[in-house]
């Protein structure tokens, strides 16, 4: 009888679990048409607006290498070269054991510049700041390693000039307008804190001089289906949030914020492996503390392109990370939950994450693995077990094709109509093997995070559109 | 059930896949349309642009009424980035195209993408008739309405929408301050100079600070008076601030080195930058003072201003920055120095 109940009551709650992910993803889906819609309205509005005008304000792009030789060159020319009448360029060479100094130096005339650098957060100790005679807006900052990439990014932020920075990754691609797109939301709103970009897929596009060329649809089917993830978590996942104010990351592969403001929440920690989740988590906590009005937005347009992972081990790698870090930062902000006058944030986005990015991968698994040994017991019918898989892999289904028509509804990147039905057919594909095993190791990541293992970072092969350029 | 559930789940993939398809193609058809009109009419546009005669008697092509929505945000396109008579040479053909009769039915469309392309439209011919639509437009809830009708409302008549403008600018959170910027920049210093001046003067420190930004629409004159009166009567830090970033170089060396023992660090900068601009001989004392300044900001501020005062030579810049007593002031000007390549 015991037995009994506990599997029915197991059953109940898988079955919950599920029926909630559809109607918060639904609701979320909703959230993110409505946002996008009025984004485009105003965006079309102000199509014309590229003469650049008094209200723009400077901006400090913060580019942390660390053995980034092959392509930091290519990158930093790009980064030369963008559409904005007033930045400047900061590398912070975090101790590369490879020649990324010495490929600066060479290729942007660096010297070695008396600058009176004032330590505002905490970092490694700076060997050297260089500056480029031929680029005057560049600067190097060479500093000892510091074994994270928050290190590098406080010791750039400490060195940048401008109230507002952007912190980019040093394989990051971008688009020459990207900067003004990403701005736009300091411009048109002072309580912007922060903004994140949409990030898309690079492999296999056509990437030239750093600056993307051509938009094509990549040939491996590991970075296909990441091209359909990147859609989900992008375009209704942080455009849904958006919505409530209530923004819980902002890629590390580009970011923009108010500088004054990260330097009151601290900088970035240098001891979390996700320390663009938990940036954002402690910016909530201290304006919401300092009752200081604020927004953490998000820009729809696709303005930064990375390269994903082609191999199994590399993404296997990436996926434990990204839960690793998402456990220390939901964790350490535990805090902003059910606060009274918390809002959206407090009642409904940490306990989302907390209930469904972090744990989710467990129940998920947990669901298969009871509903198949339950059908083969006879616990349960085997017509309840396969409701249960259509359950969980419809919704993945539906997730990624309403993904795909929010991407029709805005942005169309991929032209042709073939790599529509291609995209389509990969997000069927996805749920039936690679969604499974993405969710094993998150399941990993997680409990690795628990365990209090630090995962491993190992080093990600380029895919043939970075190689090659 | 397992058998419905799927049913449900794989009919409603595809329904939505369809729907991805038929948004794709109704794309590709409206890029083809845009195109065709684009080819047809732009060689028009540009003719009549220069040409009274062309806009005024040209034999036009015949458009298609279901093409007309196309062709309106094709003009307005091409319109908006037109000014004087060419700008008047474009209403004329526009209204022989009948695009304003289009424009005007379609102002209280419930779709808000054809309502605002028409709010642009009769903005941008100028047409006094719609005002009494436009107006109450301006306390929609929506900000793309009521900003859309803002700028129409100047295009039509800045004497008489300015006034109406100004308050709202303050108003209206959610109002894109590049958008505000643009309709006072292209409203004119007629409309918008004294008044906004007068705005700034007479509003709160917060609001008085956001107006602040849009001096750029305001003559040196009008500017040039409100910074006087504002350090003369105002004592809040963040507006001096402000003031002294707007600031056009009338004030003296006395009255912004006044300016550099404030307490507010920010004003002691905005001082120090102005120096940097309009400061004489007379201003190196006041900036070699502030090299030792308790804020890295203010220091670095003021080494940039000495670096960039013409009267200094590089040996003059080396001397000044070797006799600092101070080793933050000496820092601070061997970096602006290295700066401008004179280290």
């Amino acid at each position: 009888m015991t037995a009994q109940l506990l599997i029915q009551v197991l059953e109940g709650f898988l079955f919950g679990y599920f029926a909630l992910l559809y109607v918060v993803y639904g609701l979320l889906n909703v959230l993110a048409v409505v946002q996008i819609r009025r984004y485009l309205e105003i965006s079309d509005l102000t199509a014309a607006d590229n003469v650049f005008s008094s209200l723009d304000v400077p901006v400090s792009i913060i580019v942390p290498a660390y053995n980034e030789s092959d392509s930091i060159v290519t990158s930093i020319r790009a980064m030369l070269q963008l559409e904005y009448p007033d930045y400047e360029v900061l590398v912070v060479n975090d101790g590369s054991s490879d020649d990324t100094l010495q490929k600066l130096i060479k290729e942007f005339g660096l010297k070695s510049f008396p600058e009176a650098y004032r330590k505002r957060l905490p970092c490694h100790k700076v060997r050297n700041i260089y500056r480029s005679h031929r680029y005057p807006m560049l600067r190097v900052i060479d500093k000892e390693n510091g074994g994270s990439k928050a290190d590098a990014l406080n010791a750039g932020i400490n060195a940048c000039r401008y109230p507002i920075f952007c912190a980019v990754d040093a394989d990051s691609i971008l688009q020459p307008d990207s900067l003004r797109r990403a701005i736009r939301p300091f411009l048109e709103n002072p309580e912007t804190v922060a903004a994140g970009g949409t990030v898309r897929v690079a492999n296999g596009c056509k990437v030239e001089g750093g600056f993307l060329q051509k938009i094509a649809l990549p040939a491996n089917f590991l970075a296909r289906v990441q091209v359909i993830e990147y859609l989900r978590a992008f375009l209704y996942g942080r455009m849904g949030w958006t919505q409530l104010n209530a923004v819980l990351i902002i890629s590390g592969a580009f970011g923009v914020f108010k500088k004054e403001v990260v330097v009151d929440a601290g900088g970035y920690r240098a001891d979390v492996i996700g320390e663009d989740m938990e940036l954002i988590l402690r910016i909530h906590k201290n304006l919401r503390k300092s009752n200081t009005p604020y927004k953490i937005t998000f820009v729809p347009d696709p303005i930064c392109w990375t390269d994903a992972p082609e191999d199994l081990a590399s993404l296997r790698k990436q996926r434990i990370r990204w839960q690793h870090g998402l456990g220390q930062s939901l964790i350490l902000h535990k805090s902003l939950m059910f606060k009274r006058n918390g809002g959206a944030l407090s009642w409904l986005a940490v306990p989302f994450f907390f209930i469904f990015e972090l744990f989710g991968p467990a129940v998920e698994i947990l669901g298969y693995i009871f509903f198949t040994v339950a059908a083969w017991s006879g616990w349960v019918s085997w017509e309840t077990s396969l409701v249960f898989f259509c359950l969980a892999v419809g919704l993945g289904v539906l997730l990624s094709t309403s993904a795909l028509v929010l991407e029709e509804l805005s942005f169309h990147v991929y032209p042709r109509l073939r790599d529509l039905v291609r995209l389509f057919l990969v997000a069927i594909l996805e749920n039936f093997g690679f969604r499974q095993l993405t969710v094993l190791w998150r399941v990993r990541g997680l409990l690795g995070w628990l365990a209090g293992n630090a995962p491993d970072w190992g080093k990600m092969k380029r895919s043939s559109s970075l190689r090659q350029q | 059930m397992a058998l419905s559930g799927a049913a449900v789940a794989v009919a409603a993939t595809i329904l939505l896949f369809l729907y991805a398809i038929g948004l794709r193609l109704a794309h590709i058809s409206h890029d083809r349309l845009k195109r065709r009109i684009r080819k047809a009419y732009w060689p028009i546009f540009a003719e009549a642009a220069v040409s009274v005669h062309f806009a005024e008697n040209a034999h036009l092509p015949v458009s298609v009424r279901r093409h007309k929505s196309q062709l309106l945000r094709e003009w307005c396109r091409f319109r908006s980035n037109i000014r004087g008579s060419a700008a008047t040479n474009l209403n004329t053909l526009a209204r022989r195209l009948g695009l304003l009769e289009f424009a005007k039915k379609r102002l209280t469309l419930r779709a808000l993408g054809g309502r605002l392309l028409a709010i642009q439209a009769v903005g941008l011919l100028r047409d006094p008739s719609c005002w009494s639509t436009l107006e109450p437009l301006l306390d929609h809830p929506n900000i793309a309405l009521s900003i859309t009708a803002a700028t129409s409302l100047a295009d039509i008549d800045p004497e008489r929408a300015i006034p109406i403008i100004i308050p709202l600018v303050v108003r209206k959170k959610g109002w894109p301050r590049t958008q505000v910027g643009r309709i006072l920049n292209s409203a004119g210093l007629p409309a918008v100079s004294r008044r906004l001046c007068e705005a700034i003067e007479t509003s709160s420190l917060r609001d008085a600070i956001q107006l602040m930004r849009f001096t750029d629409a305001a003559s040196t004159t009008d500017v040039n008076r409100l910074i006087s009166n504002i350090l003369d009567h105002r004592d809040e830090p963040e507006l001096l601030a402000a003031a002294l970033k707007v600031a056009r170089g009338h004030l003296s060396a006395e009255r912004v080195g006044a300016l550099a023992n404030h307490n507010a660090w920010y004003v002691r900068m905005q001082a120090a930058n102005l120096l940097a601009k309009f400061g004489g001989p007379e201003s190196i004392k006041v900036l070699e003072q502030m090299l030792s300044d308790t804020e890295w900001w203010v220091r670095y501020r003021a080494a940039q201003a000495i670096t960039k005062l013409p009267f200094l030579g590089p040996n003059a810049l080396r001397r000044l920055c070797d006799r600092q007593p101070d080793r933050f002031a000496r820092d601070i000007m061997r970096q602006a120095l290295a700066e401008r390549g004179l280290a």
